[in-house]
């Protein structure tokens, strides 16, 4: 649960009351002279919704346009420019689609959030979007934020222009413990026109670039951009931090203009140099990345970047730099390690500041390396079971919950077992099916429902949790009929891994620190079955996950805890191990066994593995030692099971 | 020392599980090298066994200092969003000695317990807005934080409520 959903859910009321607000501003949309609609009504901050502590200074776009100096006209003019060429008129038409908006957004800054690295704005742009979904009208369009930037207190997002009403209706609302203002979009003059001064600027910009490209070197230089006499001129290359903060957005416009699609822009442009900017840090610059996010050469030297912090903003950009040079920057000084870093930060880089850090045949490891394997690759089951407790466990609780749930209650479970159902309706889908239109229809699921997302009253939460078998096999009954896959058929649709687990209840009472038991966690799907006619109807899928313990039942076994998560059907891809477990090339080593197959000592390893979570190879010595006889080799592995070393077992993966 | 009653039971172990969920993954996404403060300290128990067990997508990870590693190394952005929680006492009699001896008597004696809590959701992953998207179950076991025991709240490692002594996580989408 993030910072932005509680918030979310404590101020559901306030929520539901803006809405209402909202509604009766959508009217302010009217016709400009020549029928065209216009969005933007003067006065336009006048038509917020009052919220107490909703409005915080918007700094300059708060200012009556009168008051202002005519330095920013400037900035205005390059707004206009931005705006105009995210019309329709804009130029590169073949991969966009819709006209990106501005949205400005204050009021944020004191977020309960502010403590992450990039003071919450990331957790505030995935609220938004959330929110902003959620109230997209009848379609539920999921609502994108494209770009945005930090400029002083205000949040600059852009959304397509479709989305701008959806994005307008989460004003006021409370994130993270603040009220959050939003500012439309400015200068939306009816967009087949450019005004002048766009016109203008966009001419300019244009020049700028065809003058400072080269194309057989493919290098972009943006060095001494304060003495460009050219942009000097218009003044918007100033002092001004805010202005600056534009200019950039406004040239990659222009940039995408003139060198078209990202593919063309990645054979165009191989190395951008922005030295003596005097730039502070990549906020300014930040639009660059999405413009060029292949470039392979960059130069930043002789700016103003004092350390780490004012580099972050690239930590995850350019994944295909190879050249770096940051030399004449004060983080030379203030952070002289900080080579380590940034070498980290570009698997890909082999030289910074003209200096070797990776030979070519490391940095094209890295750069195959990363663009696929993440941490944590998914492997098959972990599973540690105690004398096939858990899997005749699993075996008969299945079969037994799709044909007799009332028995199998009483078999397994005790006055004190726990059983609870929440529904997840909300849950990703298979990606490879298409049934977004289907309904989900949790009718028969949703009053059990014990998500504590939502379900937040302590007596609902009290009412929702069944104890004892009676109580379980009576929920159990409104639940739909269920049809599991065989496990034995196909394993395939299953994922079950079980561990050991301390401290579990003793119903004896002798162990009064609880003793050793097993958890089970267990994802697999299932189908709804219509009882008279024997049809499915609809396929879920669900995660399970059972603590059991010793008890008096028939098999000594009692389910101590059961949790049952359901949601909408998510195949089973996701089950499937990444890549294929060494173990066969282990076990058909020389060495094996007289008198059996080679596939049979295969399976001998891989059940020997499970069983006891020794790594193949010391299963395999196992195996040999006791002669292959599979028995003796858990006996064997149970004598000397405490003496062994912990890298006898599962560890974690090497790092890369 | 009194049994506390059935409700206050059920309160004290949902909000464990819901604050407990809601800093461990913010912790995920943004504050890595905090990560191994949300595992009880590494402990061999009589029959030879290492807890706290993490077990993520089948990888056995030795601690939860590998544990972080992987995140602070290894892991490129990731957005968790949890979008269903919920939550059992596992024990409701978690007396461990130091229980015993430290603490006061009503706190002690509402946290002697252990939760066993179940999530599911979806990950973002490497990029914020385009990244690629998988959804997850995770389930985990929370013992109570003895060495926080009478210190009040707090935001230190060291003052958590509440510890991971079981952790399985699974893509499940």
């Amino acid at each position: 649960m993030t910072a932005s959903s509680i918030a979310a859910r404590r101020h559901a009321a306030p929520a539901g009351t803006s809405r209402g607000g909202i509604a009766k501003r959508r009217g302010a949309v009217r016709a400009d002279r020549d029928g065209d609609l216009m969005m933007d009504a003067p006065g336009r901050g006048r038509g917020k919704i009052g919220k107490a502590g909703a409005r915080t200074s918007t700094g300059s776009a708060g200012t009556p346009l009168a008051a202002r100096t005519a330095d920013s006209r400037g900035a205005r003019n390059l707004e206009r420019l931005t705006a105009g060429l995210g019309g329709v008129s804009r130029p590169r038409a073949s991969n966009s689609q819709k006209p990106l908006k501005e949205i400005k957004i204050t009021g944020w800054s004191g977020n309960k959030a502010k403590a992450s690295d990039d003071g919450g704005v990331s957790t505030l742009i995935a609220w938004l979007e959330k929110r902003a979904t959620t109230r997209n009208g009848a379609a539920k369009k999921a609502v994108k934020i494209k770009k945005s930037r930090v400029d002083g207190e205000t949040l600059v997002i852009s959304v397509n222009e479709d989305d701008v009403p959806a994005v307008l209706r989460v004003n006021g609302f409370v994130f993270a413990g603040v009220n959050i203002a939003m500012e439309r979009p400015r200068s939306m003059s009816p967009e087949t026109s450019q005004s002048g001064a766009g016109h203008e600027l966009k001419r300019l910009l244009t020049s700028v670039i065809d003058r400072r490209y080269n194309s057989s070197t493919k290098l972009l230089d943006l060095r001494d951009l304060a003495h460009d006499p050219e942009i000097a001129a218009t003044g918007l290359f100033n002092e001004k931090e805010s202005t600056r903060a534009k200019f950039f957005p406004a040239l990659m416009k222009v940039c995408e203009g003139i060198f078209g699609t990202l593919q063309q822009r990645k054979e165009a442009v191989l190395s951008i140099t922005l030295e003596n900017n005097e730039i502070p840090s990549t906020t300014a610059i930040t639009t660059i990345a999405p413009t060029f996010p292949d470039l392979k050469n960059l130069d930043l030297s002789n700016n103003q970047f004092r350390d780490i912090a004012s580099l972050e903003g690239w930590k995850l950009k350019f994944r295909h730099l190879e050249h770096l040079v940051l030399s004449g920057n004060p983080i030379e000084q203030e952070n002289p390690d900080y080579h380590a870093t940034i070498t980290r930060w570009y698997p890909g880089l082999r030289f910074l500041n003209g200096v070797q850090v990776r030979s070519e045949e490391e940095a094209a490891i890295n750069i195959k390396g990363v663009t696929r394997a993440l941490p944590f690759p998914v492997k098959g089951p972990s599973f540690v079971d105690q004398d096939k407790v858990a899997e005749n466990f699993i075996k008969n609780f299945f079969p037994g919950f799709d044909s007799d749930r009332a028995t199998l209650a009483n078999y397994y479970y005790d006055a004190q077992s726990d059983f609870s159902l929440s529904v997840n309706t909300a849950a990703m889908r298979d990606p490879n099916q298409q049934q977004t239109g289907v309904p989900q229809e949790w009718d028969s699921y949703i009053k059990k429902s014990r998500n504590l997302k939502k379900v937040t009253h302590l007596p609902a939460r009290m009412s929702r949790h069944f104890r004892g078998p009676q109580a379980i096999a009576e929920c159990w009954a409104t639940l739909p009929t269920t049809r599991h896959p065989d496990l034995a058929m196909d394993p395939s649709k299953w994922l079950i891994e079980c561990q050991p687990i301390p401290y579990v209840p003793d119903p004896s009472g002798q162990s009064p620190l609880g003793v050793s038991g097993l958890l089970i966690t267990l994802h697999g799907e299932y189908e709804e079955i219509d009882v008279p006619s024997g049809q499915a109807k609809k396929q879920r899928s669900f995660d399970r996950t059972f603590v059991l313990g010793p008890g008096g039942g028939p098999e000594g076994v009692r389910v101590v805890n059961d949790l049952l998560t359901v949601r909408a059907y998510g195949g089973f891809a996701a089950f499937k191990p990444e890549e294929e477990n060494a173990v066969s090339t282990v076990a058909a080593a020389p060495g094996a066994p007289g008198g059996i197959t080679i596939e049979v000592a295969e399976q001998m390893v891989v059940e020997l593995t499970k069983q006891t979570g020794m790594l193949p190879q010391y299963s395999k010595d196992c195996l040999e030692q006791a002669g292959w006889d599979f028995n003796k080799a858990l006996e064997t592995f149970a004598a000397v099971r405490q003496n062994l070393p912990a890298e006898y077992f599962a560890q974690a993966p090497v790092l890369v | 020392m009194a049994v506390p009653s059935e409700d206050v039971l059920t309160k004290v172990s949902t909000e464990a599980a819901e604050d407990f969920i809601d800093a461990y993954y913010t912790a995920l996404d943004g504050s890595r090298t905090t990560i191994s403060s949300y595992y009880m300290p590494q402990q061999t128990l009589p029959d030879g066994r290492i807890i706290p067990v993490i077990v993520y997508n089948g990888n056995v990870l030795a601690n939860a200092a590998a544990f972080q590693q992987m995140f602070e190394n290894n892991m490129p952005f990731t957005h968790y969003e949890v979008q269903s929680v919920n939550s059992h006492i596992m024990n409701p009699t978690f007396s461990s000695a130091d229980l015993q001896k430290q603490t006061p008597d009503q706190e002690r004696s509402e946290k002697n317990m252990s939760v066993l809590v179940q999530v599911s959701g979806y990950v973002r992953l490497e990029e914020r807005k385009e990244g690629p998207m998988k959804g997850f179950s995770e389930t985990i076991v929370l013992v109570p934080n003895v060495a926080a025991m009478g210190k009040g709240k707090g935001k230190g490692s060291e003052q958590r409520s509440w510890l991971i002594q079981s952790q399985n996580f699974r893509y499940v989408v």
